[in-house]
């Protein structure tokens, strides 16, 4: 039936940008579009609640994702921060523009134990950041860009949220996801340092006082019990011991244990506050999985892949092309939507057109991801941009002149990743990925 | 009333605890399952469900009873930039859009759910309409919810006024 001459997807595409440009959560208008969806074509409208409840239901690997989200909230609860901090001061703070490598290199620490950039940006960033404005060394401004940056390392270093994600919809295995993300992660890490490394020569940024020698050894072993974290993590996943969900909760509870009995920073209502909002962030991140559960089953039904894919095939792109399209469409996207929106709306729509192409699904993953990340600090959404410039109360322009070159930076670092894929490929293929 | 239901009152509280015990059986169902299956080689069939069933319910249970309405992640840029009457005009036709549609599905959503009836869970042998019966709270709460927000913008009033630039907001990715 259409309405007005328009098909029923079509009103389903104008409800989804109507209610969710009108300022409703997208989760809810992709789940409102669908039932339009569903009543103008004449389908049983009780397939809405179907597919939503059944995905849910079937859908065990996404069970990492509160797992790693109430990991981060425990570590964010304890002194954890405090002396990893401590530990990357002594190994990088001796350089100019010390406390700026410090604040990459903690990053890269902890995006081994979290899985998404928020979390450590309001986490260990925010440590970060005072440190480097306090006694006014740094600009605010750069302190602050530079934390926006370098949390973007987060969910590229295992483990991810995004990548579990992208593991569902291109039923790719989250064990090869995770490993093609280290060598993409020290990539992102030593572009930023590199950086920091020049504007603090060209600025004249301050040293730190190098942390003695004889000091090294006892301040790695306060933080030995944290940097141990993510070779728990990784370990158990790669000895093929455990499932990503189940080392996900074996890290959380290492992070409890760690922080109780060694730390002594966990206190009963501090946990109550981390169970609470860890609940919170999965009924946030659980709305966006439900409408996407529904809306797939919509463009599923309407074949829309396979038309991008002969619309694609008719300006017979190469691989190289294609990559590239996707390059700059999703990092106009994403300066304007959620990671996540497009992760699950517009990611499974190009998938068949790579498959198509032969690309390959884990280095396509690699990909799409980190042109998220950089999404996340991009004018005029990315929302790192938001949190940093409000924890540091700059105005958000001062912030995004201090972004820009990391932006560049890391889309330098992206166009690597994307056209030399044996980049990201080297690890999982010696962790015997067939790809 | 007000107060009871207010955003500090007792049943907000408790909707709050229910979420937060929800989290903590998923996490020890969780640290049990890989103690029996790998410390002491004796795998439960029950914690997964568990956990599945409280992901499913965490989340509706969350989304409908604890989640402020600025928790929610939105397109709110182009939304930001009116002007207070123009977003308020927007509110009134967006949430008024929703509730019509979430109305409307309710009848065949039930219909499917009280259908499930006929099964039960794999291993906890729990009819599947009572564990899907969440869908239902969840669709009803948006429908008072948004009622609300429509009736709270014809009368002048904006809720998410004060939560535009969404600062603090936790977002996974």
């Amino acid at each position: 039936m259409t309405i007005l001459g328009l098909t029923p997807f079509a009103w389903c595409v104008i409800t989804i940008a109507g209610l969710s440009l009108f300022g409703l959560p997208i989760g809810l208008s992709m789940i409102g579009a669908s039932v339009v969806y569903l009543m103008i074509s004449g389908q049983d409208v009780g397939i809405a609640a179907e597919q939503i409840l059944q995905g849910m239901m079937n859908s065990y690997t996404l069970l990492a994702i509160p797992l790693f989200i109430l990991a981060s909230e425990i570590m964010n609860l304890g002194s954890l921060s405090d002396r990893l901090l401590a530990w990357c001061n002594a190994l990088v703070g001796r350089f100019r523009g010390g406390m700026g490598h410090v604040n990459v290199v903690s990053s890269l620490i902890f995006s081994g134990m979290s899985g998404s950039a928020v979390a450590d940006v309001v986490g260990v960033g925010k440590l970060t950041m005072d440190m480097m404005t306090k006694d006014g060394k740094y600009t605010p401004a750069y302190a602050a860009a530079i934390t926006a940056a370098t949390a973007t390392i987060g969910p590229i270093i295992p483990p991810s949220i995004p990548l579990v994600l992208y593991a569902l919809i291109s039923d790719t295995s989250i064990g090869y996801l995770f490993a093609a993300g280290v060598i993409p992660g020290l990539v992102m890490t030593l572009v930023m340092m590199g950086l920091n490394g020049y504007l603090a020569h060209k600025r004249n940024f301050p040293v730190e006082p190098a942390v003695p020698m004889r000091e090294f050894l006892p301040i790695t072993i306060r933080a030995l019990p944290a940097l141990m974290m993510p070779v728990v993590l990784l370990g158990g996943i790669y000895s093929g011991v455990m499932t990503p969900t189940e080392a996900a909760a074996v890290a959380a509870l290492y992070t409890l244990v760690v922080s109780i009995v060694l730390y002594r920073s966990v206190t009963p209502s501090g946990m109550y506050t981390a169970l609470l909002s860890s609940g919170r962030q999965m009924a946030s991140v659980g709305m966006l999985i439900a409408g996407a559960m529904v809306f797939n089953y919509v463009v599923t039904k309407e074949d829309l892949p396979k038309d991008v894919q002969a619309w694609l095939a008719g300006y017979e792109l190469s691989k190289a092309g294609f990559l590239l399209m996707v390059n700059v469409l999703l990092l106009i996207l994403g300066a304007l939507l959620e990671g996540g929106t497009i992760l699950l709306v517009v990611v499974p729509i190009l998938i068949p057109a790579a498959q198509a192409l032969g690309i390959d699904m884990v280095h396509f993953g690699l990909v799409v991801t980190v042109n998220l990340m950089i999404g996340l600090i991009t004018p005029p959404y990315g929302l790192l941009l938001f949190i940093c410039a409000n924890m540091s109360r700059q105005p958000l322009t001062a912030v995004i002149r201090e972004t820009m070159p990391f932006i560049w930076v890391l889309i330098a670092a992206l166009a690597f990743l994307t056209y030399v894929p044996d980049s990201v490929l080297w690890l999982p293929r010696l962790l015997g990925y067939k790809g | 009333m007000k107060t009871w239901l207010g955003p500090n009152g007792p049943m907000r509280r408790l909707a709050d605890a229910v979420l937060a015990l929800m989290m903590a059986v998923m996490f020890i169902a969780f640290i049990l399952q890989v103690v029996f299956r790998y410390v002491i080689n004796l795998p439960l069939a029950w914690t997964d469900e568990v956990c599945n069933l409280v992901w499913l319910w965490g989340i509706f249970w969350g989304a409908s009873l604890v989640m402020r309405n600025s928790d929610d992640i939105r397109f709110d840029m182009v939304y930001a930039l009116l002007k207070p009457q123009v977003r308020r005009v927007l509110t009134i036709i967006a949430s008024t859009a929703l509730v019509v549609i979430l109305a409307l599905s309710l009848p065949a959503s039930w219909s499917y759910i009280s259908f499930m009836k006929v099964e039960r869970s794999a291993s906890l042998g729990i009819p599947m309409n009572w564990v899907f019966s969440v869908y239902m709270l969840f669709a009803i709460s948006m429908i008072v919810r948004h009622a609300g927000i429509a009736y709270d913008a014809l009368r002048g009033r904006l809720v998410e006024d004060s939560v535009i630039t969404q600062a603090t907001q936790q977002e996974p990715a």
